[in-house]
């Protein structure tokens, strides 16, 4: 009963709320604003129009925003010319390779899809040799994985001009919801006449009777959803780390300044986890089943620990270390071609307790291990250039040392709870697949690490070095099982690409090591 | 004592700790080159890799030996070290007791029996002599022999294993006083689709029934004779459909009508026997999961059911229509079918293709090759000859003959493979009272049978089957998908479980993330077959697990011990870790 009641007051509230965001005046940003609520269900889960064209135009155009028009006006578009978009030259294709095996003009990056018709005869081939390749267990070379997107592109821009792409009545069943389409044609019919106004007023009653149709439809998780895109937490929040980082390095000694490096860095902590928030309920999952969201949360778990380890140890610098790290990684994280939309999962990861316990305590360990290597870098540049008492030096050591015995602490838990998790989910403890073998080799590592510091048969200055050198065994765990090894149990958002920044950020690793054992060894005589 | 210093060491612990981490990455990425089951022969199954997993149990046993007399600062110490030890025991334990293999189901089926990792040969010898020879999960190293019949004179041996095999027909003209035999090969291509492929069409091929059909895409290739139009009498001669189960020694009967196929039991008279588990394959094909129907139209007509001795022992039995002599015998080997006159009468296969589809038909006549062509656009025909190309009429499809043959001989060779349709293969040859008997190739669906002076020899290779002691019976499964989508959300079974000792039986869903229990025996839902031509199936794991309390203990007797190691370690020792000077730890 009180569900129903509450049910009832939520409509009107959310409506309230929908033209708050939307001004009476009409033209076409407002038009276009409104139609962002619409609900589509697409990739099994009932999204906002926005989330859905987000999705559909990157995939297509390799980019959200296409001719720097926001991704619902070129849905909207392109839904009211559909034959048109099959002439619309916004398939992007930039792969040399394939676009000469196709035979189109080599200068080109954008394609439509009547141009690349005549070619898919040599396409065809491709995905064969490719899909044969699969089958075998053996990996398609990198002509054939374009071509296997190329292929995707096609199928997408093809299932939404037939209308297979994405449902706008979602479970529809009764005679009355199946009589609703004819009234979607006739408001793009509106959009695409520039009657505006009346798009507008139609969408919001469009809106109002889809909502009914489906239990899976909630007004509030889609105005939440377009919030999320709208507000861009996470760049924020990397934004604000960033901030501050510049204004502890430089402006140590104002304390106005460093208030406000330390109310940036709150900031963005909030946005951060606010961000981390909205995905957990539009999702009503925890964030972290794929790349990105691992990326976002592990980021989150290192900024948190230099929070509380510099509260803990009354430590300034960590938060320094602590927000250049995260600011870095979230600003690294999003050159990746990581998939950041929202999607639904494999059955076998559904709704389980202990996958959640799982995946969460070890992406925590990654992010303890970030902090690690960060503080590592600063620890080993400031000994590089003598700017540490002796007592300074001894407090970063600890530090380290602690953050890498917690990072240890919780990859061991984690990988006994992915244990435990296979084992309530298919009755085996422990099957050697190569994430759980690699989490194993991290915790190995880390707990060498711990062994030798603990008994002092290393110094600080190997402490410092290995939290940067085993740093290579989380990013290999992390990233490099699913996108270098590309086997196992663990592989379910598979995909290539993104190895050229990794590439990158081990080539500068590499160079910041060199350049370190030089100076301590070659650039000046050993001292005793 | 010395060694037990060294063994005990630090520098030991930290030596074992960096190894095992520079062998799995080794490991890991030769899995990543050479595939999963590569890995595990060779590292994580590998007897070598044990003894390394024990140094480290050693290595942790001899370090807290040296602490001996323990101290009230070595309770995380011991804690951690003893969970450890704990762990790995639970580990070897699993690793030697545990059970674990895979059930599959079809809804309204009940099996009391797992199939395992591993293969088995079992060979029977006449007068129901039954041995099985176990291939391991290691394979055998090959040749070997062995003798199978208890007074010597049956000597069988494997010559070969080959873990992915496939095979391939070898197609020539035999000599001319060969009955005829025709052949035709062809290679068909089209530019718009990328098509290009060679292919063969045989009249008689002893082990493809479908050797002069193909299909590609829509469209239907057939090589046959020109026949007069059968007449309607014949026709109507035919019996009607369905399975006829007499038993030898009373005569007593059943009878089974393909249409109306019975779910429950169905006794065969007054003999107690009874047939259960009827399933009929219009199409049978033999996948890694059994028998499955590819069509609905009777091409290849199977069927498979059960009989049950009024003890309760089952017999699994399968008939092929077109192969009468193929019978293969699964489960319990109690020679129960040998008892009964089994009969199998098949619908009749006429018109098996619709008219409407794209066709192209080879006839060969009195050594004349002719081809028609049916498309949307009409139909063409005319001779055929070696060498040329012609069009189909559908879409820009053209085809090349390559080679006629009218006295065709088609042999086989198996071949390794890396294809994923590649399977076991296994070459055994036998021989009885010195005399060889010869030399052939069995896979699971496929047995080799010998017919000797003393009785038939009959080898098969399965799946490595164990009994469990309960039987499970699957009531309904279900699907459910993301909503527009048909990616599965989530899975479930309906299910039975019934212990015939103990007289115990449970009822549940099991889904996944959801088990059943039931003595130390879980049983999960792990995938599922969707299958048009014979229903839905769900596969089960049923794994039993005796070390795994152990490996939860250790775990959390690490736990403990590392959290009073490391954060709690002042409450226990006067003086700070770092300046315990004489410790090696």
């Amino acid at each position: 009963m009180t569900l129903i009641k509450h049910k009832k007051l939520l409509l009107p509230m959310m409506l309230f709320l929908l033209a708050g965001i939307a001004p009476a005046y009409a033209d076409a940003s407002s038009a276009i604003n409104t139609a962002k609520h619409i609900p589509i269900q697409h990739n099994g889960r009932i999204k906002p129009f926005d989330s859905f064209a987000r999705q559909t135009v990157k995939l297509i155009t390799g980019s959200e925003r296409w001719q720097k028009k926001e991704p619902t006006a070129v849905m909207l578009d392109q839904l009211s010319n559909l034959e048109g978009s099959r002439r619309l030259k916004w398939i992007r294709l930039n792969y040399a390779e394939l676009k000469q095996t196709l035979a189109l003009p080599p200068a080109e990056n954008f394609f439509s899809m009547e141009e690349i018709q005549p070619s898919m005869n040599k396409l065809l081939p491709l995905l064969r040799s490719s899909q044969a390749k699969r089958d075998q267990d053996l990996r398609p070379v990198k002509l054939e994985q374009k071509a296997e997107f190329l292929y995707t592109q096609l199928m997408t821009l093809e299932r939404l001009i037939s209308g297979e792409l994405a449902t706008v009545v979602p479970g529809a069943e009764t005679p009355e919801a199946a009589a609703l389409p004819a009234e979607f044609e006739r408001l793009l019919g509106l959009y695409r006449s520039g009657s505006f106004q009346e798009f507008e007023e139609g969408t919001r009653a469009w809106i109002q009777k889809v909502g009914p149709l489906s239990k899976e439809i909630s007004h509030a998780k889609i105005l939440l959803e377009v919030r999320y895109f709208e507000m861009k937490p996470f760049e924020w929040a990397a934004a604000g780390y960033l901030l501050s980082f510049v204004l502890l390095l430089l402006f140590k000694h104002s304390r106005l300044l460093r208030g406000a490096a330390l109310a940036a860095l709150a900031g963005g902590f909030l946005l951060h986890t606010l961000g981390l928030a909205m995905r957990i309920v539009v999702l009503s999952r925890p964030p972290v089943s794929n790349m990105y969201e691992s990326m976002v949360f592990m980021n989150w778990v290192a900024m948190l620990g230099a929070l509380l380890f510099a509260l803990l140890y009354r430590n300034l610098p960590i938060l320094t270390v602590g927000s250049l790290a995260s600011g870095f990684i979230m600003v690294y994280g999003n050159l990746l071609p990581l998939d950041s939309s929202l999607d639904v999962l494999v059955p076998v990861l559904r709704s389980n307790y202990w996958l959640t316990i799982h995946v969460l305590t070890i992406v925590s360990s990654y992010g303890a291990f970030g902090l690690a290597m960060a503080l590592g870098h600063r620890h080993l540049l400031c000994a590089a250039f003598n700017k540490f008492s002796e007592s300074a030096k001894e407090e970063s050591a600890r530090l380290i040392y602690r953050v890498i015995q917690l990072g240890t602490i919780l990859i061991g838990a984690g990988t006994v709870l992915g244990g435990v998790w296979a084992n309530e989910s298919w009755g085996r403890f422990w099957g050697w697949d190569p994430k759980e073998t690699w989490a194993l080799i991290t915790c190995l590592v880390y707990l060498a690490i711990v062994h030798l510091w603990y008994s002092k048969r290393i110094n600080d200055f190997w402490l410092a070095m290995s939290s940067v050198l085993c740093f290579f065994s989380v990013l290999m765990t992390w990233y490099g099982v699913n996108f270098v090894l590309g086997r196992g149990l663990h592989s379910y958002g598979f995909g290539a690409g993104g190895m050229a920044w990794i590439n990158v950020y081990l080539l500068l690793e590499a160079l910041f090591v060199l350049f370190i054992l030089s100076r301590r060894y070659a650039g000046k005589p050993q001292s005793p | 004592m010395n060694l037990v210093k060294i063994l005990g060491s630090l520098y030991f612990a930290v030596f074992l700790i960096v190894s095992l981490a520079a062998i799995l990455t080794v490991s890991t990425c030769l899995e990543s080159a050479y595939g999963t089951p590569f890995a595990q022969k060779f590292f994580y199954q590998a007897g070598w890799f044990d003894v390394f997993l024990a140094l480290f149990g050693i290595n942790i046993f001899c370090s807290a030996w040296l602490r001996f007399p323990f101290k009230k600062h070595h309770i995380g110490f011991i804690l951690t070290h003893a969970g450890i030890l704990t762990l790995l025991i639970g580990a070897l334990l699993t690793r030697l007791l545990g059970i674990e293999g895979q059930m599959a189901l079809y809804e309204g089926e009940r099996q009391n029996h797992i199939l395992q990792e591993g293969h088995t040969l079992i060979i029977h010898t006449s007068g129901h002599e039954t041995h099985t020879v176990d291939l391991g999960p290691r394979l055998l190293k090959t040749p070997e022999r062995f003798d199978v019949s208890s007074d010597g004179r049956v000597e069988v041996s494997v010559e070969q294993i080959l873990e992915k095999a496939s095979e391939t027909l070898e197609i020539k003209e035999g000599p001319a006083q060969d009955p005829p035999n025709r052949a035709v090969q062809l290679t068909l291509e089209s530019a718009t689709v990328g098509f290009n492929d060679t292919v063969w069409l045989v009249e008689k091929n002893p082990w493809d029934p479908h050797s002069r059909q193909l299909s590609i895409g829509p469209a239907f290739i057939e090589l046959k004779e020109k026949e007069p139009p059968k007449n309607e009498a014949e026709t109507l001669a035919e019996t009607s459909p369905g399975i006829h189960i007499s038993h030898k020694e009373t005569g007593q009967d059943a009878w089974i009508d393909l249409k109306t196929i019975p779910t429950d039991e169905i006794a065969i008279g007054q003999t107690g026997f009874k047939i259960s588990n009827v399933r009929y394959f219009p199409d049978a094909r033999v996948n890694e999961n059994g028998l499955v129907s590819v069509s609905d139209n009777p091409s290849n007509p199977a069927v498979q059911f059960e009989i049950v001795d009024p003890k309760g022992g089952r017999e699994r039995y399968t008939r092929f229509a077109l192969f009468p002599d193929f019978e293969s015998i699964h489960g319990a080997q109690t020679g129960i079918s040998s008892r009964f006159k089994i009969e199998f009468n098949p619908p009749s296969s006429a018109s098996s293709t619709a008219p409407s589809r794209p066709s192209l038909t080879f006839y060969a006549t009195d050594g004349k090759w002719t081809y028609e062509s049916q498309s949307s656009r009409g139909k063409t025909e005319g001779e055929l000859e070696a060498g040329k190309t012609y069009a189909t009429g559908w879409m820009d499809f053209s085809f090349r003959v390559e080679q006629l043959i009218d006295r065709a001989v088609v042999s086989k060779k198996i071949v390794p493979t890396k294809e994923k349709s590649g399977r076991l293969g296994v070459e055994i040859s036998a021989s009885r009272e010195g005399r060889p008997l010869g030399k052939e190739w069995v896979f699971e669906e496929k047995p080799a049978r010998w017919e000797t002076p003393k009785g038939p020899l009959m080898i098969a290779l399965s799946r490595k089957v164990k009994e469990v002691p309960f039987v499970l019976a699957l009531k309904d499964f279900r699907k459910v998908d993301y909503p527009g989508t048909q990616n599965a959300a989530s899975f479930e079974s309906d299910v039975a479980l019934h212990d015939p000792r103990e007289n115990v039986t449970i009822e549940k869903t099991i889904k996944m993330n959801k088990p059943l229990d039931y003595k130390g025996y879980r049983i999960f839902q792990s995938s599922y077959i969707q299958d048009p031509g014979s229903g839905e199936a769900s596969v089960f794991t049923v794994a039993k697990n005796p070390g795994i309390v152990l490996v939860y203990s250790g775990a959390c007797t690490i736990l403990t011990g590392v959290i009073l190691l490391f954060y709690l370690h002042p409450f226990f020792s006067s003086v700070s870790a770092r300046s315990v000077k004489n410790d090696p730890h």
